[in-house]
């Protein structure tokens, strides 16, 4: 079962994810509201993906996250974001195993999205 | 005068700017309702009714942002990415492998014809993930057991892949608003899967950037529809 850390702000939209994950199959291992939850939580924890908001508490964003995340670790992240600025995309094409879908999330999309990264590297 | 964005010249900016505020208001007002009623003591009949009208509400809200952005002229096309020179059969292979969670799960087969010749010059990702949601919407809208029809050909100096479902079908006005960001439709899903299809507004975008073109069909409710995707031919 793949291992799934998801970092989200919001706690209540990270709890509706994390029920829509589980129903899918997968473990979700760990929920991070900021950069820095999250770097702590990656200390010990070995996630197959991470599912991340662009925004988070704290001084990072979710860019910079993946950014010092991948000087370690070379983690498949998926970004989900309301942005639907182009730079902010591209930016998220750029990082090699970064994919992202776009806010509001359906969990068709989710699904067919994860179900591809269960098959192969996002 | 200077104009702001395509479509609104700087007169019109706060009578633009009211009207998406009363819209939003009042889908943002529909929303609440519902979520204030469903705490009632009501029957499940009343309940599915009402987070329908939600739904509505939500997917009218997305609209009347999306309608704001365009007259806006704000760009929410990201530019294409890595592109590459790749057999367009070796795309459609991996979306129908990304897809048979969702047509293994409807017992649905695919059946594909395609011509192995065909090279095209794409964002691969982005091509991929747009097949795939055809294909999605495809498996969504149609019933348990059916085939769906994948045929890429020539055509002239394009590769053109149709994806053709025996489901549910478009209406005349669904068709005019298929690729409009967050259109609801008066087509359902066949097996309580999520009724939107916003990506087919990015799949048509997606497809113009490439300098090809994603069209719709459908003879009407119960007739199945079909999507088909025209991209230039690498030389």
């Amino acid at each position: 079962m793949k291992k799934i850390i998801i970092i989200e702000d919001e706690a209540i939209i990270s709890f509706s994810y994390r029920l829509q994950l589980e129903r899918m199959g997968f473990d979700v291992i760990g929920t991070a509201r900021s950069a820095e939850e999250a770097e702590e939580m990656l200390r010990t924890e070995d996630p197959d993906l991470l599912i991340m908001d662009i925004y988070l508490k704290g001084a990072k964003t979710g860019l910079e996250l993946a950014q010092e995340i991948h000087r370690n670790k070379e983690i498949p992240i998926l970004f989900l974001t309301a942005s639907t600025k182009p730079e902010i995309i591209e930016a998220i094409r750029a990082l090699k195993g970064c994919s992202y879908l776009a806010k509001p999330i359906n969990s068709d999309s989710l699904e067919d999205v994860l179900q591809r990264f269960a098959r192969q590297p996002i | 005068m200077e104009a702001i964005g395509r479509n609104i010249r700087p007169e019109g900016q706060a009578e633009r700017m009211h009207k998406f505020a009363h819209d939003l208001r009042n889908r943002l007002g529909g929303i609440q309702q519902v979520l204030r009623s469903v705490r009632e003591d009501i029957d499940a009949e009343e309940r599915a009714t009402l987070c329908e009208f939600g739904e509505k509400q939500f997917f009218k809200a997305m609209s009347d942002v999306e309608s704001l952005l365009d007259d806006l002229g704000v760009d929410r096309n990201p530019a294409l990415h890595d592109v590459t020179v790749v057999r367009a059969e070796e795309l459609v292979h991996t979306a129908v492998e990304l897809m048979l969670h969702r047509t293994q799960r409807k017992e649905q087969r695919t059946e594909l014809t395609t011509d192995p010749e065909l090279k095209v010059r794409v964002d691969i990702p982005a091509i991929e993930q747009l097949i795939a949601g055809l294909l999605s919407n495809a498996s969504k809208f149609s019933p348990k057991g059916s085939v769906l029809r994948v045929t890429l050909e020539r055509a002239g100096d394009h590769a053109a892949l149709s994806i053709e479902d025996p489901g549910v079908g478009l209406t005349a006005a669904d068709l005019e608003r298929v690729f409009t960001r967050y259109a609801w439709l008066s087509s359902t899903s066949t097996d309580g899967e999520v009724q939107g299809r916003s990506s087919l507004a990015r799949a048509h975008a997606c497809a113009r950037s490439h300098g090809g073109a994603l069209v719709a069909t459908s003879d009407g409710p119960g007739h199945g529809s079909r999507f088909t995707l025209r991209l230039p031919l690498a030389d």
